[in-house]
């Protein structure tokens, strides 16, 4: 539920029940004051009736609204609602009944004074329609200009909003807000500029830093890898010698693909790699595959490039050559000679597939970085690492599993 | 052949100076974006080593003005950074090659060779070691001045050792050469193994002598002592 949707709906419903309490409270009050009303004149025409007995004047008589008569002894005084046949109009009527016993010039009377009381009603439910009516349409139109008004003193807000939705720390701009005249709002626009503002000089920091940390390493490796050929070419050198200078080199390319794979890893986790385009795999893959062919038949490994349906993808181009490199070189470490190696393009997904004897052991920690099924020295255990990212930034999925003998890698949208 | 090295880290600048020197290269060496605007104002260099990350200035920006005045000095781009963006940027700006930091003096050699041959300042089109002629720009081998055949990858080998003839070469930077990027992984050794193993045959078959001594352990070395 949206904002102006919950403002709306909670205004209605505490309308509706302040509406209701209000008439419902409404509509004992006037028909206790119709009724104290209708009793006081009941009250007041006893008294008229009782000067005239005073006058010694006839006894006052007109039914149903007046009836007197002499009695001999006093009764209780009453107040109540009756039902009297009203022979005009040929019906039943509800009367308010007033029975009092005065005694006046030595004389007990039984004094009963009438009133309708349908007027009262239709007086009091008159009234109520009114009211309710009234209610009814102050709330309709106070709805509708609340409605209006908070739509616009909103508007600046959804405005920020979709400016906020379309912020990118890439595009490297400063996000610009709208200025209103709601002092809460510009607060909180100056709140996000200066987080967004922190946000932006801290990633622009932690890239400088990363790539200058690369840079840092790569100079200091360069240094070493190149006094140590220098070293190498020397005739004095023991064969121990020799050997200990060519493991402190194996090392030294170790650490610099390590470093270099991280680095990229952080690229494609800050996005860094955003040249979409439409890419059709078969052409690419098979572009990948010529290149690595002649790798593949050293190892007496024919891979086939199966094109059962084109699969259209949008992304990268740099990244999808390290994907599809790491998944190539991937076979072709892990294929045992005279193998299988299967590309297998289908409508909804490509499969990587190449012999094998047993599944990997830990298939839910294969993407992640540095595991490495085996204690392979010379790997980096980067390789899947970078596929998952790859993967993940460009929309794509990817899954293991092991079947007939074959390890696969599957890649679906 | 006249080099001048633009290179910040002092003892990187050495080990490249002194490789290029047994090398038969002149190599004049610049710490700073000063000393090589200064350098360049005054003589004539064949070739320039750039490195792209200077301490007083970017070695691109030094690029795009010297390139005018020194169109004919070929420029070889040395850099840490492996961003794509330096490397377009830089061959743009008419360089004519890139190198990434850490890279095997082997390598490097072997660019500036091939920068050097490609602006044809080294002469005669093609390299001699006693009775093997190799002609870089045409792919082709003679032993005996009778042409001999070699794969693509068998030529780039033969060429890197001729190049770097009478260093020690490890396995490692052989792989590297021939197959770049996808040779970052393992099992890289017995690749470079069945490659030379083939080149070795084919130059004995046509009654070559087989140059290739083995560096045990290491890698190979490619001399007539």
């Amino acid at each position: 539920m949206n904002l102006l949707k919950k403002i709306n709906s909670n205004y209605l419903i505490s309308s509706a029940v302040v509406l209701a309490v209000g008439l419902l409270a409404f509509y004992f009050l006037i028909n206790y004051i119709a009724s104290s009303e209708i009793e006081e004149s009941l009250y007041a025409s006893e008294q008229r009736v009782i000067k005239q007995i005073k006058s010694r004047k006839s006894l006052p008589y007109l039914y149903p609204i007046i009836e007197v008569e002499k009695v001999n002894s006093a009764g209780a005084t009453t107040m109540k609602d009756t039902a009297i046949f009203d022979q005009e109009e040929g019906e039943g009527e509800i009367f308010k009944e007033l029975n009092t016993y005065p005694k006046v010039n030595g004389q007990y009377y039984h004094i009963t004074v009438r009133a309708l009381t349908v007027e009262k009603k239709d007086i009091v439910m008159s009234f109520f329609m009114a009211i309710t009516l009234i209610f009814l349409l102050l709330i309709g139109a106070l709805y509708f200009i609340n409605k209006q008004i908070a739509i616009s003193v909103w508007k600046p807000f959804y405005d920020n909003l979709e400016r906020l939705k379309s912020f990118s720390l890439k595009a490297n701009e400063k996000i610009v807000l709208r200025e209103t005249n709601i002092t809460e709002f510009n607060e909180l626009n100056q709140s996000i500029s200066q987080l967004t503002d922190k946000i932006v000089s801290d990633y622009n920091s932690l890239k400088e830093f990363t790539q200058n940390a690369s840079h840092e390493l790569q100079t200091p490796l360069a240094v070493i890898q190149a006094k140590i050929e220098n070293l190498l070419n020397n005739e004095n050198l023991s064969q121990e010698q020799m050997s200990s200078l060519h493991a402190i080199l194996e090392s030294i390319s170790r650490l610099s693909r390590l470093n270099s794979s991280l680095l990229l890893l952080t690229k494609i986790e800050n996005k860094q790699f955003s040249n979409n385009e439409l890419l059709d795999f078969a052409t690419c893959i098979g572009e990948n595959l010529d290149t690595m062919k002649e790798l593949f038949a050293m190892r007496q490994i024919t891979p086939t490039l199966e094109i059962n349906h084109s699969f259209l993808h949008n992304m990268d181009k740099k990244l999808f050559n390290l994907l599809v490199n790491n998944l190539l070189k991937n076979q072709l470490m892990h294929t045992p000679e005279d193998g299988n190696v299967l590309i297998r393009i289908q409508a909804n997904q490509v499969v990587f597939a190449n012999s094998g004897k047993q599944p990997l052991k830990d298939k839910t920690r294969i993407f992640d970085r540095f595991y490495k099924e085996n204690f392979d020295e010379s790997s980096t255990g980067l390789g899947l690492a970078l596929v998952k990212k790859v993967c993940d930034v460009s929309g794509l999925k990817i899954d293991y599993t092991f079947e007939d003998k074959r390890h696969q890698f599957i890649i679906r949208k | 052949m006249k080099i001048i090295i633009v290179e910040d880290e002092k003892s990187l600048l050495d080990a490249m100076g002194s490789y290029l020197r047994k090398e038969g290269f002149v190599c004049e060496k610049a710490a700073d974006y000063f000393t090589a605007e200064d350098k360049l104002a005054a003589f004539d260099y064949d070739l320039m080593i750039l490195d792209i990350n200077l301490p007083d200035g970017n070695g691109l920006d030094l690029l795009k003005q010297l390139k005018e005045k020194h169109s004919g000095m070929g420029v070889l781009i040395v850099s840490a950074r492996n961003a794509l963006d330096d490397k377009i940027n830089g061959l743009d700006l008419g360089a004519d090659d890139y190198i990434t930091k850490p890279f095997h003096l082997s390598e490097l050699h072997s660019r500036i060779r091939a920068v050097l041959r490609r602006r044809k300042f080294e002469g005669t089109q093609s390299l001699q070691f006693q009775e093997i002629r190799l002609m870089p720009e045409e792919r082709e081998v003679y032993i005996h001045e009778k042409a001999l055949k070699l794969t693509p990858k068998e030529f780039d080998l033969l060429l890197f050792f001729i190049t770097n003839k009478k260093h020690v070469l490890t396995r490692q930077s052989i792989a590297e050469h021939l197959w770049g990027d996808y040779m970052d992984m393992a099992d890289h050794f017995d690749f470079v193994y069945t490659h030379l193993n083939n080149l070795r045959k084919k130059i004995k078959k046509a009654g070559g002598k087989d140059y290739v001594k083995t560096v045990y352990g290491i890698g190979y070395k490619f001399t007539d002592e």
